[in-house]
């Protein structure tokens, strides 16, 4: 096991065990889907298509598609018949673990920007 | 006959212009350009509605991400996701073409999001992004009126707010001919602050009190200060009845008769040091010793000194103050605007059920406002005072030490009922004091000029001289009657130094 796995998996162990399984089952190491995730927690009544989001977390659409489309597969968005426009899915489970994880993340900025570097250093590496 | 119901609005002050709240379903248009306050009367509506009025709202944004809208409605005291997560409102983050669709669309995000919370009122913030969707202002007038219609049919009372590019003339636009009513929203920059106003300026279906309204906006969101100058409006005819409100200075009391009228409202004029505010505070630590409660407006003084200076008056000051019997009140005519100002005026009367008032001294509000302007607050501040029957003494300073031309800087005092003035004299090489009733409206006054000390308890009238006689004086024995110097004939009447307006005879 190299040095930085190890620091890893330490720096992992200071994490709640909800937050590490989110990230593990739901983000999967994307930092695209972190982004979409956070940019709902944060405004959790936004409607909006690829092309609006796009702008509001700057990302190009064609990953943010993919990312999109696999949080709608796995429940935490819905998409409106009307407008194809994404919301937040109206399940309270899922809502709440969305919470949940980022409340606690919001309680620690520095911790919040380690994931994030983290998960950017994964994109890297693939 | 159809009854049209109204909705208070919850922001306060706004209802009293709109003589009650908006109209059920009437859509609201709210105009202005950047920085005038536009969302923040939008939040203020939503959460009025929301968190007080039991009407959820939604909150729809097209360019502010709703975090920063959550952070706005926390600036001004609100907790936005408290509310939403009682389900009682929605910030909806949309993009204008998106919002088209939705609202269209028989099945809809936006639908389900009004419906979680049952909403019943909706703000769009930002109407004139429909620009992005539709260019054409004709096609843009339709778009709106579906937009309009689509969150009626929802059982919505909307409201939009439009932001005006800098020098566009206002409510020239297709929104203004759509909506039922349209507010505008402008600022002024006066000496070193910048004071907001509010007009209703299309009403279609109510009556409003019309003019400019001066607005706030800080924590608790956007507070309206009706206008209170209204020409044309007469002040409430006042009937005095014979009872009075007595200074509780001997002398003075009697010069009047017992003391003022109650209801009345009097000036008392004078120059610096010659003892108004001392006289004024003897009015209301009277009345508190009768059990009368008292406010005591302040311009020059912090409130806490005023109280302190009335120790030596009366050594019991602050039980007084405790019991609630004498309030004061500062204010300040450079940082406060005049609407809000009688406002204030007016809640801290009712909140301290003032029978007597206080206020020291219009001459601050001369120094600081144009004649018309000055004219019409004087004339605002009587018309309440007078409506809501309490007794109040005005003091005015007198720029002239010993010579008065005018007691009122602008010709006012007509809107009073008492005149007092307090003079210095100038007597051997020594100035003493004097004081004489000018007027007393619907009652008699003596006529006397009466001598007086300010002593650390308070004015004292000094007796009349049994010794020395009134003589009975014709004016037959004087020419020079019409002028400041009555010259008894035969005796030459005094000439007038280069530069002043001369001296007593």
């Amino acid at each position: 096991m190299t040095n930085d796995k190890r620091k890893e998996e330490a720096w992992e162990k200071k994490l709640p065990p909800e937050v590490v399984r989110f990230l593990r089952e739901v983000v999967q190491g994307s930092l695209m889907r972190y982004d979409v995730l956070y940019f709902f927690y944060k405004n959790p009544y936004a409607i909006v298509t690829i092309s609006d989001l796009s702008v509001w977390i700057s990302r190009e659409e064609k990953p943010l598609a993919e990312a999109l489309q696999q949080l709608y597969v796995m429940g935490y968005l819905s998409q409106s018949y009307a407008s194809s426009a994404f919301a937040l899915t109206r399940d309270h489970d899922k809502r709440h673990r969305l919470e949940e994880v980022f409340d606690y993340l919001a309680e620690d900025p520095a911790l919040e920007r380690a994931i994030r570097s983290r998960l950017r250093r994964e994109m890297e590496v693939e | 006959m159809v009854q049209r119901r109204m909705y208070p609005t919850g922001v306060p002050g706004l209802d009293e212009i709109l003589l009650g709240g908006f109209l059920f379903g009437r859509s609201v248009m709210i105009e202005g350009y950047t920085g005038t306050g536009k969302t923040v009367l939008g939040l203020s509506l939503i959460y009025a509605g929301a968190a007080e009025l039991g009407e959820n709202g939604v909150f729809v944004t097209f360019e502010q991400l709703p975090e920063t809208v959550y952070q706005d409605a926390l600036s001004l005291g609100w907790d936005f996701r408290a509310l939403e997560r009682a389900n009682k409102l929605r910030v909806i983050f949309v993009s204008p073409a998106t919002m088209v669709e939705e609202i269209t669309a028989q099945i809809s995000k936006i639908a389900e999001m009004i419906g979680e919370v049952d909403a019943r009122r909706l703000f769009i913030d930002g109407i004139n992004m429909l620009e992005t969707v539709e260019r054409d202002p004709f096609m843009r007038r339709q778009l709106i009126d579906r937009v309009l219609a689509a969150f009626r049919r929802e059982g919505l009372n909307v409201y939009l707010s439009r932001e005006k590019p800098e020098l566009a003339p206002l409510g020239t636009t297709p929104e203004s001919y759509i909506a039922d009513t349209v507010i505008q929203l402008t600022y002024v920059q006066q000496h070193n602050r910048r004071i907001r106003y509010l007009e209703v300026v299309k009403s279609r279906g109510q009556e409003v009190l019309t003019g400019l309204h001066t607005f706030t906006v800080g924590k608790g969101g956007v507070t309206v200060f009706p206008r209170q100058k209204m020409p044309g409006v007469q002040p409430e005819l006042v009937v005095f009845g014979a009872d009075r409100a007595a200074f509780g200075v001997p002398g003075l009391d009697e010069m009047l008769h017992g003391g003022l009228l109650r209801r009345s409202s009097t000036l008392l004029a004078g120059s610096s040091g010659t003892g108004k505010t001392i006289l004024s505070m003897q009015f209301l630590l009277h009345g508190a010793k009768l059990g009368e409660p008292g406010l005591f407006v302040t311009m020059e003084e912090p409130a806490v000194q005023i109280i302190a200076n009335a120790e030596s008056l009366a050594p019991d000051v602050q039980k007084v103050v405790d019991a609630g019997l004498l309030t004061a009140l500062q204010l300040s005519p450079l940082e406060t605007d005049i609407n809000q100002q009688i406002v204030m005026v007016r809640e801290k009367m009712r909140a301290v059920n003032a029978k007597r008032l206080v206020f020291d001294s219009l001459s601050n509000y001369a120094d600081v406002l144009p004649e018309v302007d000055y004219k019409e607050y004087v004339y605002a501040l009587l018309s309440f005072v007078k409506g809501s029957g309490i007794t109040a003494v005005f003091t005015e300073e007198i720029r002239e030490l010993t010579e008065v031309e005018k007691v009122t800087p602008f010709g006012t005092s007509y809107l009073l009922d008492n005149i007092i003035m307090l003079r210095f004299v100038e007597l051997a090489n020594s100035l003493r004091r004097a004081i004489v009733i000018l007027k007393t409206r619907n009652t008699a006054h003596a006529s006397d000029i009466r001598e007086y000390v300010i002593k650390p308890e308070g004015l004292e009238i000094l007796p009349l001289d049994p010794n020395v006689p009134v003589p009975v004086l014709s004016l037959q024995q004087y020419s020079h009657i019409l002028t400041p110097f009555p010259t008894l004939f035969g005796q030459q009447a005094p000439s007038r130094p280069r530069g002043s307006r001369g001296r007593k005879a």
